[in-house]
């Protein structure tokens, strides 16, 4: 069954010369006409499918055009062209903690960001305690947010987005989180839902990752989609045509034993 | 479905209480007209020579109304005090019937103004109307009481006579009037008409659920219950982090307006003296609203470029921002109504059944600053210049609308006109009329409620859906 379906989408910013956002400045750069439009093609004509229960990555490099296409079928960008038929709720895993107010208490943004979420208050009750346990927070959970270590505010945002079995989950580079031991714990939460029948959209700079969790891979490449296929052909074909992956394993390799003969 | 059923069922059913809960308030005002004043003569432009004990001033005139309310003449008493009685006579000229009376004693009436006299019920002159009427004054006045009466040079008919003998002029005699509706069938028709409107609707909804066919009303009740928990939070989050790390916390909703309104009330009891009766009132309910007004709007401005990190990142249905900011700024009016209430208590406002029409006007006021918001939060995100603007403009407005001075120090300016189509002006006098007269205002009243609530509701959300697709690109 098809949960998300990508047809013939593009998506075009228009932008101006500067940023105009008074009167004043619209008035001055309307009367020395000044007010044009440079047009900007972030994805064009990109097509393609995600069945229920697959793991779809998306790679390509900065500026490709992954976080559009993962915002077009949020549904958060309205696509300038063509069609994005989703069935089923979308999950988007958060840029960390963006919906969390600091004034209110870890339990109040419990409530809170779920409710952005759109988890029901039923649902948010039951589950209070699995979120409670699986961030580790104990009785921080009463203190104010603006309290919080980034690491604890991590936590608790993963445990929210991740205690509910969305039907479709987007995952936008966020693995790394909290220290190892909690690094591992969220790494096995992704793998048990991945393996749970959600639908899951991954994006990710980490080749390995990919490799590691994806069935399928899309890869984007100046704005359209230049190749599509089982993720270890893909990812084998980007690693070849994309120098720069092996330039950054290469002196990855080199840091890595500079610093063993450093013995740092 | 089950729920659909049920929701309709609570519709109809609030809509049919409320109906009759507005045709048995505002009963009075929908039998009859407004109250008129009909000025036999009306400025005193000279007094008879002071009158002495046993004397007898009659004024004829022609009658127009149904009804008569109250009786009003101009005493001057040359600044002494007075002891004695004045009985007021209304009789019918032709046969000297008497068709009421009024007995006052005389230290009651101040010198150079206008005294009403008051009857225990309307007085009945249907069966006069195009007859002539007599207003006569006997006086029955104690050792060393001064009074006269003021004349009027011009006058529209009838005869002025003392002790029945023809005097040039007019008595200043004024005549608050009262008629029956011609109309008072029109308003059950029309609310009846809603009503099998509402039915018919809900109905076609029904069916199209069944036939699985989309319609605004039920895609309207489908994301309210979806989205009813985020609104929750949202409108719970904004109360919270108002006052969180303030010491009184919540009870500044009581303290502000309490506050205003008793610097404003110094200020201007002081400085203006305006005749209003009961101003403390006056004052608070204007200050109480436009303070809503004010609050809900600048708060819901920024409603969609203060959450733009959630806009950009998860996919809920726009509007939900501001209509949350206006509800949660809404809380804090419900609060500022008690000292509103207490103040009426404390002044001496007997509390009526009108009261029960607050949450009416309530409702018409918030759909109103949620249409406004609509309109502001669209424009913030293009033009931040707004919130600058809106401030200056909501100051102008503000000053523009009788929230601390009468209505009737605008005569002869074109404000006065403004206030015709001034909703807050409309909202405002609506909540005073519940609150201080105790009575439900005129039926046209509700209809301008109503409308301005509709009317911003309509082209706010229009202009906010036109635009939402844009949101995300300029914040």
């Amino acid at each position: 069954m098809e949960m998300i379906k990508v047809e013939n989408v593009s998506m075009c910013f228009r932008m101006a010369n500067d940023k105009i956002s008074s009167i004043k400045e619209f008035v001055t750069a309307f009367m020395s006409k000044k007010l044009k439009f440079r047009e900007f093609w972030a994805l064009k004509d990109i097509n393609f499918e995600v069945n229920k229960g697959e793991v779809v990555g998306i790679i390509g490099r900065n500026g490709a055009g992954k976080s559009t296409i993962l915002k077009i079928i949020s549904g958060i960008l309205k696509p300038t062209k063509g069609k994005v038929t989703v069935k089923g709720n979308i999950v988007p895993m958060l840029e960390l903690g963006s919906g969390f107010d600091p004034d209110l208490t870890g339990k109040e943004n419990i409530f809170l960001n779920g409710a952005i979420l759109g988890y029901s208050e039923e649902f948010l009750k039951s589950k209070y305690d699995e979120i409670l346990e699986f961030s580790e927070l104990g009785d921080f959970i009463n203190v104010p947010i603006r309290n919080y270590s980034s690491g604890m505010m991590v936590r608790l945002a993963f445990s929210i987005a991740t205690v509910v079995e969305p039907e479709i989950l987007i995952v936008d580079e966020i693995l790394a989180v909290g220290d190892e031991n909690f690094q591992k714990k969220s790494k096995r939460r992704m793998l048990e839902l991945m393996s749970g029948g959600t639908t899951v959209l991954f994006v990710s700079h980490n080749l390995n990752q990919i490799r590691e969790m994806c069935d399928r891979v899309v890869w984007l490449d100046d704005h359209r989609v230049k190749m599509m296929g089982k993720a270890q052909v893909v990812c084998a074909k980007y690693n070849l045509d994309d120098g720069t992956v092996q330039e950054l394993d290469e002196l990855d390799e080199k840091f890595i034993k500079y610093t063993e003969t450093k013995n740092i | 479905m089950q729920k659909l059923k049920k929701g309709c069922i609570i519709l109809i059913a609030v809509y049919v209480l409320c109906a009759l809960f507005f045709l048995y308030i505002a009963q009075d005002q929908i039998q009859y007209t407004a109250d008129e004043t009909y000025a036999v003569g009306r400025n005193a432009d000279r007094y008879l020579d002071p009158l002495t004990s046993g004397e007898t001033v009659e004024q004829t005139f022609t009658n127009h109304h149904e009804f008569i309310k109250t009786i009003q003449v101009y005493f001057a008493t040359y600044a002494g005090d007075n002891h004695g009685e004045v009985t007021l006579f209304l009789k019918d000229p032709s046969n000297d019937e008497v068709l009421a009376e009024s007995k006052v004693n005389l230290s009651e009436v101040a010198d150079n103004s206008w005294y009403t006299f008051a009857f225990e019920e309307w007085i009945d002159v249907a069966e006069y109307q195009g007859n002539e009427l007599s207003v006569s004054l006997i006086f029955d006045l104690a050792e060393g009481d001064t009074i006269t009466v003021g004349i009027s040079d011009t006058g529209t008919e009838g005869r002025l006579s003392v002790d029945h003998e023809l005097v040039s002029g007019w008595l200043c005699l004024t005549l608050g009037q009262i008629n029956r509706s011609a109309h008072a069938w029109i308003y059950p028709l029309i609310l009846v008409v809603i009503g099998i409107a509402l039915i018919a609707y809900v109905l076609y909804t029904y069916w199209c659920k069944r036939k699985g066919r989309k319609n605004l009303g039920l895609y309207f009740g489908y994301t309210f219950q979806r989205y009813r928990f985020l609104m929750k939070q949202l409108v719970s989050r904004d109360f919270k982090t108002k006052y969180k790390r303030s010491v009184l916390g919540v009870f500044w909703s009581f303290l502000n307006p309490l506050l205003t309104m008793s610097v404003q009330y110094v200020v201007f009891s002081r400085l203006f003296r305006f005749q209003i009766p009961n101003y403390p009132v006056y004052l608070l309910t204007g200050v109480v609203l436009f303070n809503a007004f004010n609050d809900a709007t600048t708060q819901a401005m920024n409603a969609i470029v203060g959450n733009a990190s959630l806009i950009t990142k998860v996919y809920v249905p726009k509007y939900i921002y501001p209509i949350s900011k206006v509800l949660s700024s809404c809380i804090n009016l419900l609060f500022s109504l008690i000292p509103l209430m207490l103040v009426a208590l404390f002044t001496g406002v007997k509390p009526t059944l009108a009261l029960l029409l607050l949450p009416f006007v309530l409702v018409c006021m918030i759909l109103f600053f949620i249409g406004i918001s609509f309109f502001l939060s669209a424009a913030m995100v293009f033009f931040r210049d707004m919130q600058f603007l809106w401030g200056v403009f909501t100051m102008i407005w503000m000053y523009a609308t009788p929230i601390i001075y009468p209505i009737d120090i605008l005569e002869g300016s074109f404000l006065l006109h403004f206030q015709q189509i001034n909703p807050l002006y409309h909202y405002i006098t609506f909540c005073r009329t519940i609150i201080i007269n105790g009575v439900s205002p005129e039926p046209l009243e509700y209809v301008f409620c109503v409308f301005w609530a509709l009317a911003a509701l309509a082209v706010g959300g229009l202009l906010f859906k036109k635009t939402q697709d844009k949101f995300v690109l300029y914040i």
